[in-house]
Order: C-alpha cells, then structure tokens, then sequence
C-alpha cells in the first residue's frame, strides 16, 4: 500500500483518534499531519510491518503523550462545536459535556486506553502493542480511568440535577 | 441506569465525529514528510559531502548508493519511528539496548556513533569537522565511568550555571574538555561534551535533540542462540569510517561475564590466519589467550566474539555457541539489518 493510499483510506480515522486524545480540534489536526509526515519519511519501513495502522498510531499516542509533557498545559475546553444546537429536555445531552470535561482531565495514558477501548473498539493485547506495555498494565489504567470517571460523574451528576 | 461504559462509547463517538478531508489530509503530510527529508540531506550536506566526495574519487564504492552520505545510511539503518522517544517514556531510557530514546536534528550534527549499554544511550556527532559527545540517562553515575576513544572522560573540576530552552543547567570544565549538563524531564539526565566546543556550541547541540523520537541500534547481524542466562546488554554502531568501513557489536552478558559480538565491514582486515578451531563446522580462529574467537571463512564481513579476560565468566563454548548461532544480514544491503537484536525464534 504506497502513502497516499494509506491515508486516503486510513488518514481521517487518524485525525478522529486525535480529535479524542488531544481534546483539542486544531491540535488534532496539527498532530495527524505531523505523524503522518513522519511516517511519509519512514514509510518503506513502515508498510513492511505487520500492522502499520498499530505502528501508526503508536507514533500519535506517544507524539500526542511528548507534546503533552513539553508544554504541561491545562487541557484547552476550546472546543470548537459545530454541531447543530439542539433541545436537551432530558438532560442527556449536558450529562454527555460533563462526561466529556471529565474525560479530557484524565492523565493521557489513562485517557488513550479508554479511546482505544471504546472509540477504537480495539483489544487489550493491541493496546498494549501501541502503548508499548503490558495487557495488564491496560487493564489497570482503564479500570483506573473508569473508577474515576464513576466517581466525579456521579458526584457532579448529582450536583447538577439539584440545581435543576 | 446507562452504565458509565457505555456513556463513555456515546460521548467519544460523539466528540470525534465530523468530517476530515483526506485529500488535503494526504497533500498536507506529504508535502510535510518531504519537507523533512529535504531537511535531513542539506543538513547532512557541510559534514558528509565533502569526505563523501573526496573518498569516491579515490576508493572504489564499497557500498550502494555512497552518494547518499551518512545521515541517510543512518536514517535507513537507525530510524525507529514506532518507538517512543524519552519525552513520552522517560522510564525507558537506558533500559533497552535496542533503542536510544532520543535524536539528534541533522542540522546541529552527523551521528557517527550510536550505542546503549550499561544504562546509558550515547550519540556521537560529527559537527564541524570535531566530535561531539551525547550520553543520556536516568542517573548520572551512568556519566562517571564514561570512556572517550579509550581515555576515561575526567570529572570536571568547576561547574557554573547555564540553561537549556530554558531550563536550569550546569556547565563543566575538566582537564580533557567540556561538558553541558542538564535534566530535560524528570529522571532523565543529559551530558553534551567535546574537546574543543565552547559552552554555546555545545548548548546549540543540547538544543538540538529531539526527545520525541528514537533511534535503533541495528547492526548487521543477529543472534539466534545465547547461553543459559545470558541477555543481551548493549549495543554499538560505529560508522566513523563510513562509507569505506562501519562495525557494529551486541554485548551478551551474563552474571559471570560480558562478551562482545563484533561485526567489521569490510572483512579483509584479520587476513592469514590460519584455522584452529571449528564453529558449527566452520573454520575458525582461537585467539592463543582464549579471550577471542574468529569466524575465518565468512566472505562479507570479519566478525569475532571477544570478551574480558579470557572469556571471564564465559567461557569458549559460550563463545562458539553464539557465533554458531549468528544470522548475518548484507552488510551492503541497508534494509536487511535485522531487529531486533536477538531473534525472537531460532
């Protein structure tokens, strides 16, 4: 598969995973090309792989992982919505932003297994190979991640429909 | 009651969706990734040109595609783009002697030698015609017992402030050079030195590297056999000499002792000896100290294992047992260097 067709058919998928790891749209997009443009160098190595889209996104998690180390910045809750407003007379959709705030704040290993997990659908065995850890290790930080995401959502769950 | 799980699904379904234009997508990365390539070879082009050039008039072309000098022998033997550089995993430093977690931008520098061994991972530049000396790791006495081309690096006597983009950062002065030290994240220590660098040349190479990536030790061979207990403990390439000569070594050791696989391209270095021994049925050459033992009749490249004194520790079955086992790659075929170091299956 040369580059091009791996982006074509891969690329925006990459930029979604991103969008979810970064809680940043701009960012995300930056980050995907920068990835991408490092594979693009590398990329007779890469399609030898056995699974370049693993390799690949391996090379986001730890990109998006120095970035976040370097400028050691609060998560920016500028995210762009461009999405329709709509009515929300059950409350579910103010439930799935606090879900979302509480998400972003998760430390970004923490946060990457859980998008892999449940955006990316993918097994613990494949986490661990992007991660570059153990299954174990996996498993501790997505029970992790969801006990806390359990706690503060049901905290300011509780907090919000007392105010309503 | 909608488990936490499945919210979760919702909302990371929800927050990714929108649409990407792959096409600009696809323009944006390739015209980034050349870019980049673009920026490696003039980086490349004061340092190695000029000895790539002068070399060629004279010596035959030992390996293909000599023109495209060493950064891109290096970037094709050394690139690991799937490994994270020690920014990302700091924990890792010095851990893995198959991977440095750290690069060098090829505009500060030509790697010429590039080893992890003993808890430290080293990058030696070429700039400006001098060495220059990178040593990374998690605790600085993995600096002390440094060796520089045979001679132990002297500990600085004097040590005064500077910084690194920024961050606190100490420069020492010792007898035999200088030396820039600092802590670019928590648990990672950095030592920049050279002979003759003064403190802002060797703070430019500091500022220089790219703890976002890494790099492979690859060399030309790999092993399919260790003794008992033994692993794999470090790992050189040394291409001072390319394009007319490069090495590469894999350190084996075990609680009783290290020995050294040594691989040298090209192999017609140790002619006229005379065989004494046998390796898997193949001709072979005991040192009279029992200390190294030499594959004769391989064609491509001189490769021995060595170690300590006598073997220490390790004796010479272990010896014959691991060059036995030993895949050799094309020394001229770049592609072909294997990884990682010990293979994985016989």
């Amino acid at each position: 598969m040369t580059f091009e067709e791996y982006v074509a058919s891969r690329g925006p998928a990459l930029v979604r995973l991103a969008r979810l790891l970064t809680a940043d749209h701009h960012r995300a997009e930056d980050l995907a090309q920068d990835v991408l443009a490092r594979a693009y160098v590398h990329w007779r190595r890469i399609q030898r792989a056995d699974r370049p889209d693993v390799y690949v996104r391996r090379m986001l998690v730890n990109a998006n992982i120095s970035w976040w180390r370097r400028t050691r910045r609060e998560v920016s809750v500028a995210w762009v919505d461009d999405r329709p407003a709509v009515d929300d007379l059950d409350g579910r959709s103010a439930d799935r932003d606090e879900l979302w705030q509480l998400i972003i704040v998760l430390p970004p290993r923490q946060r990457a297994v859980l998008v892999l997990r449940y955006y990316e659908d993918l097994d613990d065995a494949t986490i661990a190979e992007i991660l570059d850890c153990s299954a174990v290790t996996v498993r501790t930080h997505a029970m992790r991640g969801l006990a806390t995401l359990r706690q503060r959502f049901a905290a300011q769950l509780t907090d919000t429909r007392s105010q309503r | 009651m909608i488990d936490i799980e499945e919210r979760l699904a919702h909302v990371l379904h929800d927050r990714a969706a929108g649409d990407v234009d792959a096409a600009a997508l696809a323009a944006v990365a390739t015209a980034r990734g050349r870019r980049r390539l673009i920026r490696r070879r003039i980086g490349l082009a004061g340092a190695a040109a000029l000895t790539v050039l002068a070399v060629a008039a004279a010596v035959p072309s030992l390996v293909p595609g000599v023109g495209q000098g060493r950064g891109e022998y290096v970037a094709q033997i050394a690139s690991a783009p799937e490994a994270p550089g020690a920014a990302a995993r700091p924990d890792l430093v010095g851990t893995d002697p198959n991977v440095l977690h750290f690069a060098v931008d090829p505009e500060v520098g030509t790697p010429v030698l590039w080893a992890s061994l003993a808890g430290r991972e080293t990058i030696q530049l070429m700039r400006d015609g001098r060495l220059v000396t990178v040593d990374m790791a998690r605790d600085v006495v993995a600096f002390d017992k440094v060796l520089y081309d045979g001679v132990m690096a002297e500990r600085p006597e004097t040590w005064t402030d500077t910084t690194v983009d920024g961050r606190p950062a100490k420069v020492g002065t010792a007898a035999n050079g200088r030396v820039v030290r600092w802590s670019p994240a928590n648990g990672v220590w950095i030592d920049v030195s050279g002979y003759d660098e003064t403190t802002d040349d060797l703070r430019a190479v500091a500022e220089g590297l790219w703890l976002d990536e890494a790099l492979r030790c690859s060399v030309p061979f790999q092993l399919t056999t260790l003794p008992t207990g033994a692993r794999v403990s470090g790992c050189e390439v040394n291409a001072r000499g390319y394009p007319q000569s490069f090495s590469g070594s894999v350190l084996v050791s075990s609680s009783g002792g290290t020995m050294r696989i040594h691989a040298e391209y090209p192999p017609g270095l140790a002619g006229g000896k005379a065989a004494n021994y046998q390796v898997a049925g193949r001709d072979a050459f005991l040192y009279p100290e029992h200390d190294e033992l030499e594959l004769l009749d391989e064609q491509a490249m001189y490769l021995t294992a060595r170690a300590g004194d006598k073997l220490a520790g390790l004796d010479v079955d272990d010896a014959t047992l691991v060059l036995a086992g030993v895949r050799l790659a094309d020394p001229e075929d770049l592609a072909s260097w294997p990884s990682p170091l010990v293979s994985p299956t016989p």
